[in-house]
């Protein structure tokens, strides 16, 4: 079996399995699954079984086919099959089989060995879905009784199999596991026909039973219906039935008057055409909903066929190239060679292939932009999850989900966010309610997960109302840790950062979610392995915050090139707030000989580049040099440089990692970019220049 | 990768011959330079090209370490440029060769005194350097070889050594 269709198979799963949970979640907010939940699980299961079954996982093949004939009864007998006390339970239950099928795949993307022994969650299902038909089944007894005829008839599923031209039905189920449902339905109602005499006065659904195998699946669940017109005919259907062979059980119902519309049944046209497969139940309270829901289907499809999925290698070749593109082009259009032509049809040209390029570049940098979304909505899964466990009620809210970031950083906040959420449910919400209402906030516990674009950087928080760090307990558990030196005064903020440090933990005890001891400082890692910060922020009983900056992997910038000496430097133009000449008087001194320089009514120290990196060359004198006043986030400070040398796009290319090992990220050098004549501009990070020239 | 083991298991088997028949050679091509007098030697699979003095300027990169000259554009890449004669604490000479190696991908510029040769070493006779030898820059050194015919004794560079030792 090819690789390619392991693939495509895992990405699938993975793309189902994702939207499914998000829905799920969603009704569960809801309390209730709509028809367009309903017909989309049913889509998504039917979907995982046939690709399950085609690459022969058949444990898969299994769950999610019963998955699927739990729903069909769900979408044949609306929502309202399912009472409001058993929801929960259907819920758990279908979160337990997205658990189930996510770690299949895992399985399969690490090679492991599928679980053999699925009885568990098989049985489950099974259980749960008798609950809800053997409660259609009592309901269809009650309907009879006329104290529940008041009772909306659409609440019991039998009723709805009920018909106004035949209101006198009878619901059949055959012995289990006798198979061919269908073809003994089609004998037994032939058998009936015989002993009604007359074809017209009953009819019997499914309709093709004769014809269609599928329906048998719809009959072990559902069971047979027949229906006639009178009475007298049912009961000599009944002796008809009560001979058949192989009939386990029958329930006799009547069709009740709906306070809908129902009346208006279009039962002629149900005569006459057979109802199609995918339809087995056209009677009225079903029948009006079920075209729009359809509809709706084939819209989702169209969307759905409208992307297409990419390897990401791939794209990140089309960024390679058309970096080169960008380069090449202005490597043609500027070459020293055209110097001193006249060439009005060339120039022309090369300002339309200009602008063509800059229109590439867009395109081919939005095309790894995703919004963070989909990240967003698994903590939503993990924030129900755990506050089930927990015990701790808890609202998740989402800001700025449509934040768009670079894929590669969508990947790497996915585990950091986790550990965060997590810490915030296990740590932060108190353990008691008492608590919480005794402190005056609301009994449900608030998370809030946020992300938002400042600049350069994307910013992702995450803030509960908790109970916020208690500076003693982290400074005690930090000295026995052996993280601080007793005797040493700590801040606020040192302290905070202590929980930042590996093999912190402040739980006593080790829980399933977090507490190992690993959390914080790997998110740490990971979100710092993107170039990003992580910081804290929290007030005892008021809760916490953890924010995550990270710089947008932008890899295509507007730069300002300077030089200073024999190298060149290029500054985001984002971060220029404004570029001048000074002279000497203008420097004002403190007592430690540091230069500033008063820019718009407020003193700004000056950092001289050729001192800060050390260099051999550059003016000395700031007459000859130009002032780049310069600001990024809250850091605001003038950078002397000798002279600049022109704005220009530039492809932003990571310094090889053998000299980034060497720490000179923490000298404002985060990357480089190849000019147009070849050579390499060094690309500045004006905010860690500045943390730098602080630190001296 | 896969090839490479295969091999290796071979070779023991061949020394695990009882009558000491060599059924097997195990070679693998070296391309021999010189520094400071000293004739290294790089597994050729590691070398993707050489250039005598560098053709493309080296980009300084400030608040480095001396031997560590900049980077350098390779067409389109960025590849960082060690003067391997200073990091084998060598005075270096004015003339230069820069052997571009490739790892997995993971690529650096070595600037040497003057690229020799290539030459098939058979593996067995690579032998192991002696302790007494305990400078820092012996560490990339994981073998040494006097080559047959020729009064010239190798050492045996260690590519591992030189992209990720410094971590």
């Amino acid at each position: 079996m090819g690789n390619d269709m392991m693939e495509a198979y895992l990405y699938e799963m993975n793309t189902l399995l994702e939207s499914l949970d998000e829905m799920v979640l969603g009704a569960e907010d809801r309390k209730t699954f709509s028809q367009d939940d309903v017909n989309e699980i049913f889509r998504i299961m039917h979907t995982i079984k046939g690709s399950s079954a085609m690459m022969e996982f058949d444990n898969l093949m299994t769950v999610a086919h019963r998955i699927e004939d739990m729903f069909f009864i769900i979408r044949d007998q609306g929502m309202e099959a399912v009472a409001p006390e058993l929801r929960p339970e259907l819920f758990d239950l279908i979160f337990t089989a997205i658990d189930f099928f996510k770690a299949e795949v895992e399985k399969l993307e690490n090679d492991e060995i599928l679980t053999e022994d699925i009885d568990n969650i098989l049985s489950n299902i099974k259980s749960f879905s008798d609950k809800i038909q053997g409660k259609s089944g009592e309901e269809a007894d009650e309907t009879a009784a006329p104290a529940e005829q008041g009772q909306a008839g659409a609440e019991n599923a039998s009723a709805s199999y009920g018909s106004s031209q035949f209101p006198f039905g009878i619901q059949v189920f055959f012995d289990e596991g006798s198979g061919m449902e269908n073809l003994r339905a089609f004998m037994l109602a032939t058998a009936v026909k015989d002993a009604c005499e007359d074809e017209s006065h009953f009819d019997y659904l499914p309709a093709d039973v004769g014809t269609n195998s599928e329906t048998a699946s719809f009959i072990v669940d559902q069971g047979f219906f027949l229906r006639f017109v009178s009475e007298e005919l049912r009961t000599k259907a009944v002796a008809v039935v009560k001979d058949a062979g192989s009939v386990a059980d029958y329930t006799l119902f009547e069709y009740t008057e709906e306070p809908q519309p129902a009346p208006e049944e279009p039962a002629p046209v149900q005569e006459a055409a057979p109802a199609p497969a995918a339809q087995p139940a056209p009677a009225a309270p079903a029948a009006a909903p079920v075209p729009a829901p359809q509809q709706n289907n084939n819209n989702n499809k169209n969307q759905k066929e409208s992307l297409i999925s990419v390897n990401l290698s791939k794209l990140d070749e089309l960024n390679a190239v058309v970096g080169e593109i960008v380069i090449t082009e202005s490597m043609v259009t500027a070459s020293p060679d055209l110097k001193g032509l006249k060439l009005d049809n060339f120039t022309s040209a090369a300002r339309q292939l200009r602008s063509l390029t800059d229109q590439l570049q867009d395109v081919s940098m939005s095309l790894r932009m995703v919004s963070v979304s989909t990240t967003f909505q698994k903590m939503r899964r993990i924030v129900r999850d755990m506050s089930k466990k927990l015990g701790k009620e808890v609202n998740l809210v989402l800001e700025g989900e449509d934040t768009e970031v670079d894929k590669t950083i969508v990947d790497s906040i996915s585990d950091p966010l986790m550990h965060i959420v997590r810490n915030s449910m296990d740590h932060g919400i108190e353990e008691d309610v008492r608590d919480r209402i005794n402190a005056g906030k609301d009994p449900v516990g608030r998370i809030i997960l946020a992300a938002r674009h400042t600049g350069g950087e994307v910013i992702i928080e995450v803030k509960d109302d908790g109970a916020g760090a208690d500076d003693e307990a982290i400074l005690a558990k930090a000295m026995r840790q052996g993280l601080a030196m007793p005797g040493t005064e700590y801040s606020h903020k040192d302290i905070l950062n202590f929980l930042l440090m590996p093999g912190f933990s402040t739980n006593t005890e080790v829980t399933e979610y977090s507490g190992r001891g690993v959390g914080m400082d790997v998110v740490k890692s990971n979100v710092e392995a993107v170039g990003g910060t992580v910081s804290i922020s929290s007030e005892k009983g008021l809760g916490m915050t953890t924010t995550l900056k990270i710089p947008l992997t932008m890899a295509i910038m507007d730069g300002m090139e300077v030089a200073v000496g024999d190298s060149v430097f290029t500054v985001p133009i984002k971060d220029i707030r404004s570029i001048q000449k000074i002279t000497h008087a203008d420097v004002i001194y403190d007592a430690a000989k540091g230069e500033m320089l008063k820019v718009m009514d407020n003193f700004y120290s000056i950092v001289r580049a050729k001192e800060f990196y050390q260099m051999e060359t550059g003016h000395d004198e700031v007459e000859n040099g130009i002032i780049l006043w310069v600001e990024s986030g809250d850091n605001s400070f003038c950078l002397f440089v000798d002279e600049l040398i022109g704005e220009q796009q530039v492809v932003v290319k990571p310094l090889p990692d053998y000299v980034n090992d060497y720490g000179i990220r923490n000298y404002g050098l985060v990357g480089c970019t190849i000019l147009g004549n070849g050579d390499i501009s060094l690309i500045l990070d004006v905010a860690s220049i500045y943390a730098a020239s602080l630190a001296g | 990768m896969a090839e490479e083991t295969m091999t290796a298991v071979q070779a023991e088997e061949v020394e695990l011959t009882p009558d000491g028949e060599v059924v097997q050679q195990e070679t693998d091509k070296y391309l021999i330079f010189l520094s400071g007098g000293i004739y290294y030697g790089v597994d050729t699979k590691y070398v993707k090209e050489m250039m005598i003095q560098s053709a493309t300027s080296i980009t300084w990169l400030p608040m480095l370490p001396p031997h560590i000259k900049g980077v350098i554009n390779l067409r389109g890449g960025v590849v960082p440029i060690i003067d391997f004669r200073l990091l084998m604490g060598q005075m270096p000479e004015e003339r230069f060769s820069t052997v571009i190696l490739d790892m997995e991908g993971i690529q650096m510029g070595i600037l040497v005194d003057e690229v020799d040769q290539t030459f098939d070493i058979e593996k067995k006779q690579i032998l192991p350097v002696p302790y007494q030898s305990g400078m820092e820059s012996q560490k990339m050194v994981t073998g040494m070889i006097s080559l047959p015919g020729e009064h010239k004794t190798l050492m045996v560079l260690d590519c591992t050594q030189l992209i990720y030792g410094h971590q």
